[in-house]
């Protein structure tokens, strides 16, 4: 281990840990009213601040349910587990509504992942849509449709949906999923069936139209219903780039 | 458009600056708050480029630290800044990732010999990315390393020379270090090559009574603007960008305060005309 690592390790270990490690009084400077501890300690309090704070701001809606004060206990045991590994400190998000769901209550879990959903398509990339005209009928059977970045799926119960005050957008029960996607710089929802839910990750995941269909097939068995369904894709601009398929 | 003075992008100015535009000298983007998104963001930071010269500020890069950057980093930093035809690109002398995990810090180097010789490596790979060179811009600190070899300002000049990189002075970050660590602000800015300085930062910091802390919250000190005015009788004009990050107020009050960064330097390049007058 080099001199450098060894000492960017050692700084890790006293902003990461309550007490610093012995060896900060031997390789950082005690100054004036400040020993080198305290001087770490600045560093340490810090990084837990800018994470804890970085999970307040995506999570608005858990800090309410669980309150301030133990939302940032829940999410300093979950920067300890499970330290940033990206560039981008939002990020640190992505993990937080599965960690939420299995160490507090499942049902605050999926308000978390709801809430990371939709920052998610708020910030994703730019995907221009495309319009209903380009579908070609003659081809359309075998196409494959490409549903953007901006748009995301999170499941949900109608406890979840009161929790996030949205009850107004339907029955969870028979829709199990909410839909989240950005239109201009807004972020929209709306309820969908877990077949449209598949279909979707489908059509996300390059599927070819008929594997969406099959999926959407679930809850909608006549062809008007279903080529309703997708229409409604391309009227929402879910749809950015419909191409033959191979 | 030359850039000249102006200030950071930051969100509590984004429905204004969409509805609105800005037209200054400077406007100073946080890359990582842009690299690989679209939506709202994107659209503020295409809004204002188009009447304002726009510069990338990273803070991520961790340009000191051992984990390698990673390739991802650099393909959408370089996207960003063709996209934006950004002036230069900036980050920090700084680590902040360890072992494949984020500090979201800038968290100080030892100034040594290795690390030099390390950071330098580093930036080449960094400017090879890029297809220009990098600006980087010294940090405020708390510690100091017990095995640092050279002084901050000798070590930046070094990394600077030797990699052939730029420098973005803050000068509020020079004298928060000076008193944390007890050294002249003004033998700092003096060591430093006026050529390698791309841009200036000025910031307010909070006076913890056993230290200075760098928070970015308040207006900029008056012994800092004292400094300012030594930073440009040394090195001349340099674009200057006012960072408000804490209790961000008003965008009018923001660029009142670049606009008292033109002013300053006004004043001192004419006496400094004045005096060079036979």
């Amino acid at each position: 281990m080099s001199e450098l690592q060894r000492l960017q390790q050692l700084f890790w270990d006293a902003a990461r840990n309550e007490t610093a490690p012995p060896e900060v009084a031997v390789d950082f400077v005690s100054r004036g009213a400040l020993s080198a501890e305290a001087r770490l300690g600045i560093y340490r309090t810090a990084y837990w601040v800018r994470q804890v704070s970085a999970l307040r701001e995506l999570f608005p809606r858990v800090v309410a349910l669980l309150g301030d004060g133990p939302f940032a206990r829940a999410a300093s045991r979950y920067v300890g587990r499970h330290p940033s590994t990206s560039w981008a400190l939002e990020h640190l998000g992505a993990g937080f509504p599965a960690w939420l769901a299995q160490t507090e209550r499942a049902p605050l879990g999926a308000v978390a992942a709801v809430e990371w959903v939709r920052f998610s398509t708020f910030i994703a990339p730019d995907a221009p849509a495309v319009g209903r005209d380009a579908i070609d009928p003659s081809t359309f059977a075998d196409a494959r449709l490409t549903v953007g970045p901006h748009v995301a799926t999170a499941p949900v119960t109608p406890e979840v949906l009161e929790q996030l005050e949205l009850t107004s957008l339907g029955d969870a029960t028979a829709r199990p999923v909410l839909a989240v996607w950005r239109s201009g710089f807004g972020v929209l929802q709306r309820l969908v069936t877990r077949g449209e839910a598949d279909a979707l990750a489908a059509a996300q995941a390059g599927a070819p139209l008929a594997v969406v269909c099959e999926h959407l097939a679930c809850d909608v068995s006549e062809p008007e219903a279903l080529f309703e369904v997708l229409s409604a894709w391309f009227e929402r601009g879910w749809v950015t780039a419909l191409a033959a398929a191979h | 458009m030359q850039p000249r003075h102006g200030i950071g992008l930051r969100t509590q100015h984004f429905a204004q600056l969409l509805a609105e535009g800005l037209s200054v000298g400077l406007v100073e983007a946080i890359s990582e708050n842009f690299m690989g998104r679209g939506g709202r963001p994107l659209a503020v930071l295409e809004r204002v480029r188009r009447d304002s010269p726009v510069v990338l500020h990273g803070v991520s890069l961790s340009i000191g630290g051992l984990d390698p950057i990673p390739d991802e980093y650099l393909r959408q930093l370089a996207e960003l800044r063709r996209r934006v035809d950004a002036a230069w690109v900036s980050d920090h002398f700084s680590f902040g990732s360890v072992r494949g995990h984020a500090s979201h810090d800038l968290w100080p180097l030892p100034f040594t010999e290795e690390t030099v010789r390390h950071v330098v490596a580093r930036v080449q790979q960094v400017q090879d990315a890029l297809g220009q060179r990098l600006v980087l811009e010294n940090v405020s600190s708390y510690v100091e390393y017990a095995s640092s070899e050279l002084t901050e300002w000798e070590f930046v000049r070094e990394v600077a020379e030797r990699a052939d990189c730029e420098l973005l002075l803050d000068v509020n970050n020079v004298y928060v270090n000076a008193v944390n660590h007890g050294f002249d602000a003004k033998a700092y800015l003096a060591a430093l090559p006026s050529r390698r300085i791309r841009q200036l930062h000025l910031a307010g910091h909070l006076d913890c009574g056993t230290h200075l802390f760098d928070h970015h919250g308040a207006p900029v000190a008056d012994p800092v603007w004292a400094l300012y005015r030594e930073c440009v009788r040394l090195h001349g004009p340099v674009p200057t960008i006012i960072e408000w990050d804490e209790d961000v107020p008003s965008l009018e009050r923001v660029l009142e305060e670049s606009a008292r960064a033109g002013a300053v330097e006004a004043e001192v390049l004419a006496g400094a005309a004045a005096e060079a007058r036979p």
